[in-house]
């Protein structure tokens, strides 16, 4: 009972018994499931026929968009939680609300001028 | 009496007996699974499994348990074995860490009440927020580690509708935060006893739901999936338990949604005062009145899945970030202008 | 008592930390580099946690994990060149 940190100590328990459940279960299942020898039961699945090529392939610059906008949101999002927890009762409510509004007319011309430059547009 | 307590809520004690949560948990999500299949079958006039265990087809849990630890478990010749086997393991992980913090009711005496959590503290929601997100690592892991086109198109159209969704999800919590000025689950859940929060704020109760059922993958987002179109999304070249694993995380991920639902908007354990007032409530009844709002959230949440079609992606992206995003900053809005009024 | 585990658990996560960030650099695959990297910043939340700044863990989590991860991952996929796997190389 000595602080903070000792509510945590739970959390590192689940933590390791999430790391060793599944190795467990797949223990479990190597001793109970059949083997067999085939070698084409490893191939790749693609509808039945040989696959072509690798999957691990170039994809669209429009994820890429997505994620950076995301990283923006994100942080700005985050923000927003620890004045969430002291804007009122703490004898600085009304520049800190002044701020806050500040703030986000800010986000909200950032996210008008990515919406302006199509960067939230799925192209394909 | 005290030092029951006292040890009940030893940090260490606590952990190890939370560890029974996860039990309860993972056989819930069990249950689940069938009654998605048996409800399912009810809303489209089917019957269901009927097979085993008479009329429900109650056995066919273990049937499914049975048919699960027998398949023989396969690797791909073309996969990264690591990231392979890694990926359930993240997965699930990332339902487990997620029970930690989600109080399962409360258990009341006098006019104490005792959460039933493994752990308590003060950033909770935003921890359940920060792990739920780590499962799309997982899912691409699967998806990469297999070396399969179909995984690899449902693990980033599966990222691409979760950073969406993220955003919304985060905006929404911050307006209930701002009301209570706490990012503790058990406060949050306390401090709506006289009034749920789905009644303060309407569209932010919207855009959570809206963004949970993303969050979770279910069925009108469900791209990690797809199983019409991407073969089995992220799955497709596991077998057997590796990909049970997968599957119990996802109803995991169900349940606690839900769970985060009530006690977010629903007013979680609280029973509602009329109540109260006429009878003397027994020590558990939070926990049965806690169970049955979630069993009703995760039958909206069937119900929903059996009547929507899938979203296409660019429909999925859209929705989140034009959609959604205004409307939940709109809500923000709202929450800090009841907040300002009514001094929280 | 809680001293000596708290150094436990630091050593633990600090050797977990340094092996994640050597993997980083000597992964020969590009997409197992940036998930080595995104290990790495999960268990410098874990030093913050441990340093009793949980706001800051979590929002490592929250931002490194989720965004910057996620980020680097479709970045990586985003490059022309052939993503040789270790099995390839050999």
């Amino acid at each position: 009972m000595t602080g903070v940190i000792d509510s945590y100590i739970p959390v590192a328990i689940f933590f390791i018994v999430a790391l060793i459940t599944p190795p467990v279960m797949m223990f479990i299942v190597h001793q109970l499931s059949p083997r067999s020898k085939a070698e084409r039961k490893l191939t790749t699945y693609e509808c039945g026929s040989v696959p072509i090529g690798e999957a691990r392939i170039q994809f669209n610059v429009e994820y890429y968009l997505y994620a950076i906008a995301f990283v923006l949101f994100d942080v700005e999002v985050l923000f927003l939680y620890p004045w969430a927890m002291v804007y009122i009762n703490h004898g600085i409510t009304a520049i800190a609300t002044v701020e806050m509004f500040l703030f986000i007319v800010v986000v909200l011309m950032g996210y008008l001028y990515l919406w302006k430059k199509e960067a939230l547009k799925w192209v394909k | 009496m005290m030092s029951i307590v006292e040890f009940l809520f030893n940090p260490w004690v606590r952990g190890i007996l939370g560890l029974a949560l996860i039990g309860i948990i993972f056989f819930s999500a069990v249950i689940t699974v069938w009654l998605e299949r048996k409800f399912g079958a009810d809303i489209q006039s089917r019957i269901g499994p009927n097979r085993v265990g008479g009329r429900f087809g109650l056995l066919q849990l273990i049937a499914d348990a049975i048919k699960l630890f027998t398949k023989e478990d396969l690797i791909p010749a073309k996969a990264d074995k690591l990231l392979f086997v890694m990926a359930p393991i993240v997965i699930l992980g990332s339902a487990f860490m997620m029970i930690v913090a989600i109080p399962f009711g409360a258990i009341v005496i006098g006019d104490n009440s005792y959460p039933i959590a493994a752990t308590e503290f003060d950033i909770s929601v935003l921890y359940l927020e920060a792990v739920s997100a780590l499962s799309v690592l997982g899912i691409f892991m699967a998806a990469y580690g297999s070396n399969n086109k179909y995984s690899m198109l449902a693990a980033f159209r599966n990222i691409a509708r979760m950073i969406g969704y993220e955003v919304p999800l985060g905006i929404s919590i911050i307006g209930i935060a701002v009301m209570v000025q706490s990012l503790n689950i058990v406060e949050i859940a306390q401090a709506q006893s006289p009034l749920w929060f789905i009644f303060v704020q309407p569209i932010g109760f919207a855009v959570f739901f809206i963004s949970i059922l993303a969050d979770m993958g279910r069925l009108p987002f469900d791209q990690n999936e797809a199983e019409e179109e991407l073969v089995a999304g992220w799955g497709t070249e596991y077998t057997g338990m590796r990909w049970g694993l997968g599957l119990f995380a996802e109803y995991i991920h169900m349940i606690l949604g839900s769970c985060l639902m009530v006690l977010l908007y629903f007013g979680g354990w609280n029973l509602p005062k009329f109540i109260t007032d006429i009878y003397v409530i027994g020590m558990f009844a939070p926990i049965y009145w806690f169970i049955a709002k979630v069993v009703v959230v995760v039958m909206t949440i069937i119900m929903i899945r059996w009547a929507l079609p899938r979203f296409r992606i660019d429909q999925v992206v859209d929705l989140g970030w034009k959609v959604l995003f205004p409307l939940s900053v709109l809500n923000l809005l709202w929450a800090v202008a009841l907040g300002l009024f009514f001094g929280a | 008592m809680v001293g000596i585990l708290e150094f436990i658990v630091f050593v633990l996560i600090s050797i977990l930390t340094i092996g994640f960030s050597i993997l980083v650099v000597t992964a020969r695959d590009i997409v197992r580099a940036a998930l080595s990297l995104v290990a790495t910043l999960v268990s410098v939340a874990g030093v913050y946690v441990l340093l009793n700044a949980q706001f800051i863990g979590i929002v490592q989590i929250l931002v490194y994990v989720g965004g910057i991860g996620v980020l680097i991952l479709f970045a990586v996929m985003l490059t022309t060149q052939e993503l040789k796997g270790d099995s390839d190389v050999e």
